[in-house]
């Protein structure tokens, strides 16, 4: 009985393979994925900096976290990702034989979903070869122009026409970096001067050169410098300095003007000051301002890792909240009513994610974290 | 300047502290300055362009000095970058196969020794994969790329035929 109840077990495990060896096999079709559109996007550039000349941004999905694929940016490449759009730009460098010979400079256009290379212009090889700011590569207001910043070391922008692609002009910023286009003149656009000024610029039509108008003193770069990093607040840019003031400027003119100062830690103890590369994020909607702060601030210390992330109500000028992070240098957040943060440790070589609650002054709650490679800086969302 | 980099030490907590450190074996890339003479920090004349220093960095001498391969060696109070003693370089040659950068800037720091201030020149080594080891930043009186002479977070092999950063040398070049 036993013996009986053994064999007929072991028939019917057998069965499957029976069954199975009677049908052919069907292999199963090799495929390549894509990123299903409309699928909310985080890219952290990684600059690689232990095998600089093959960086690479990673792209995630911005709620589950999950590593969605890669593209290399080359040798100190620098991101564009505009919004709303299903592409993605990377200005970059490339060595003839990597590590020697001819270097040229390229403007690359990727598909956001399938992340694979729709064209790329060839531009000055004076680009900056610069860690991740998003203001050293920015594109117009109406898509047609992207502009590159340029260091030899003296400074210049590029100017790459889409339309015809092909660079139209290399305009010079001397003493000014970065690019701050204005919201609503896909021809003007305008940069930080270490003078305190910002100059703006208005290019012809043609995009073959353009006029300068250079503002009055805006910050001291001594006493009150200004982080490079810029946030759009509707028309105006959203900065913050080093000791922790935040100005809002106006940039759509034919020169720039200051709209308001706002001192941001003014009544708080413990010289809290702000940190980091992307040091601050945006919500349009709420108009509160993420900002990345160190304590214990002083001249040298605008590296310092971010131990707090605060919220701060820019409409209202108050302090809404403050939320523990770790060591986080960058910052960027989706624009939901809710904005999700996200946070990059660069000690910890992770990007963390953060829920927030309107109800309770948009304080930050864990949400998810990933590993972001060797030398993660810039954070964008799509 | 040192005094100011023991007071920043000093300021942080346990844990930030180690952060800190922990940041400045990972963080950043870049040579250049921050600690600038005061002479300088105090000037406004823009743009401040790096010199040309390419011929005195070629003939500096060989040097070492006890502490030159931690961060926090005094004449790196204003280094970002691999540090060249690291490398199988020393405080003013590059290492093997790679050449200093043609343009940089110089900070100030002070030697405990005798407590006075002097000249540095942060130039790049060139030429040679990124070397990976001791990776260091500090920014006193750093600023961004609208003052680039001050600015540590760019390639300065830029000027360079042989453009790859490999790391970053500290060699004195006169008194603060």
């Amino acid at each position: 009985m036993l013996r009986t109840g053994f064999f007929a077990c072991a028939f019917a495990a057998l069965l499957p393979f029976i069954a199975s060896a009677q049908e052919p096999l069907k292999p199963e079709q090799m495929s390549e994925e894509t990123i299903p559109a409309g699928t909310p996007k985080l890219f952290i550039a990684d600059l690689a900096i232990e095998h600089i000349v093959d960086g690479r941004v990673r792209i995630f999905d911005a709620n589950s976290m999950k590593l969605l694929g890669m593209v290399g940016t080359g040798f100190l490449g620098q991101i564009y990702i505009p919004p709303k759009q299903d592409v993605f730009y990377i200005a970059t460098s490339y060595i003839e034989k990597i590590t020697r010979g001819k270097r040229s400079d390229w403007l690359e256009v990727y598909d956001s979903n399938t992340l694979h290379l729709k064209s790329e212009i060839p531009i000055a090889t004076t680009r900056a070869q610069a860690l991740n700011y998003r203001p050293l590569l920015q594109g117009s207001v109406d898509g047609r122009w992207i502009f590159a910043q340029n260091a030899t070391p003296a400074t210049s922008i590029s100017v790459v026409d889409l339309n015809a692609q092909k660079q139209t002009a290399e305009v010079a910023n001397a003493g000014c970096y970065g690019i701050f286009p204005a919201a609503t003149n896909g021809l003007r656009f305008a940069t930080m001067c270490g003078d305190g000024t910002f100059g703006s610029y208005t290019l012809k039509d043609d995009g073959s050169a353009a006029e300068r108008a250079a503002s009055e003193p805006i910050f001291d770069a001594d006493k009150d410098a200004l982080f490079i990093h810029g946030e759009r607040d509707a028309n105006n840019w959203l900065f913050v300095s080093f000791t922790g003031n935040i100005y809002l400027v106006d940039l759509e003119g034919a020169a720039a003007k200051l709209v308001e100062m706002i001192e941001m830690t003014k009544g708080v103890e413990g010289d809290w000051r702000p940190s980091g590369y992307q040091t601050h994020a945006f919500h349009q909607k709420s108009g509160v301002v993420f900002v990345l702060m160190h304590k214990g601030g002083t001249e040298g210390s605008h590296k310092n890792p971010a131990e707090e992330i605060w919220a701060y109500d820019v409409r209202n000028k108050k302090l809404l909240s403050r939320s523990p992070t770790t060591t986080a240098f960058s910052v960027a957040l989706g624009q939901g009513d809710d904005p999700v943060v996200y946070a990059i440790d660069l000690v910890g070589l992770k990007v963390m994610r953060y829920t927030s609650d309107a109800a309770k002054g948009y304080a930050l709650t864990a949400a998810g974290e990933q590993k972001a490679g060797n030398t993660p800086i810039q954070a964008e969302t799509q | 300047m040192l005094r100011s980099l023991h007071g920043l030490m000093e300021s942080f907590d346990r844990l930030s502290e180690a952060a800190a450190r922990l940041g400045a074996q990972r963080i950043g890339r870049r040579n250049a300055l921050s600690a600038l003479g005061t002479a300088i920090a105090g000037s406004a004349i823009l743009p401040m362009l790096p010199f040309d220093r390419s011929g005195g960095a070629a003939q500096a001498a060989s040097t070492r000095d006890d502490g030159d391969e931690t961060c926090e060696y005094w004449r790196y109070c204003a280094l970002d970058g691999f540090l060249c003693t690291c490398c199988g370089g020393s405080l003013a040659s590059c290492p093997p196969g790679a050449e200093p950068s043609k343009v940089t800037w110089v900070g100030t720091c002070q030697n405990p020794k005798d407590n006075k201030a002097y000249l540095i020149s942060y130039n790049d080594c060139c030429g040679q994969v990124s070397c990976g080891n001791c990776l260091c930043n500090y920014n006193l009186r750093e600023r961004p790329g609208y003052r680039m002479g001050i600015h540590n977070d760019i390639n300065w092999c830029m000027a360079n035929s042989r453009g790859l950063y490999h790391c970053t040398v500290a060699a004195v070049i006169g008194t603060g």
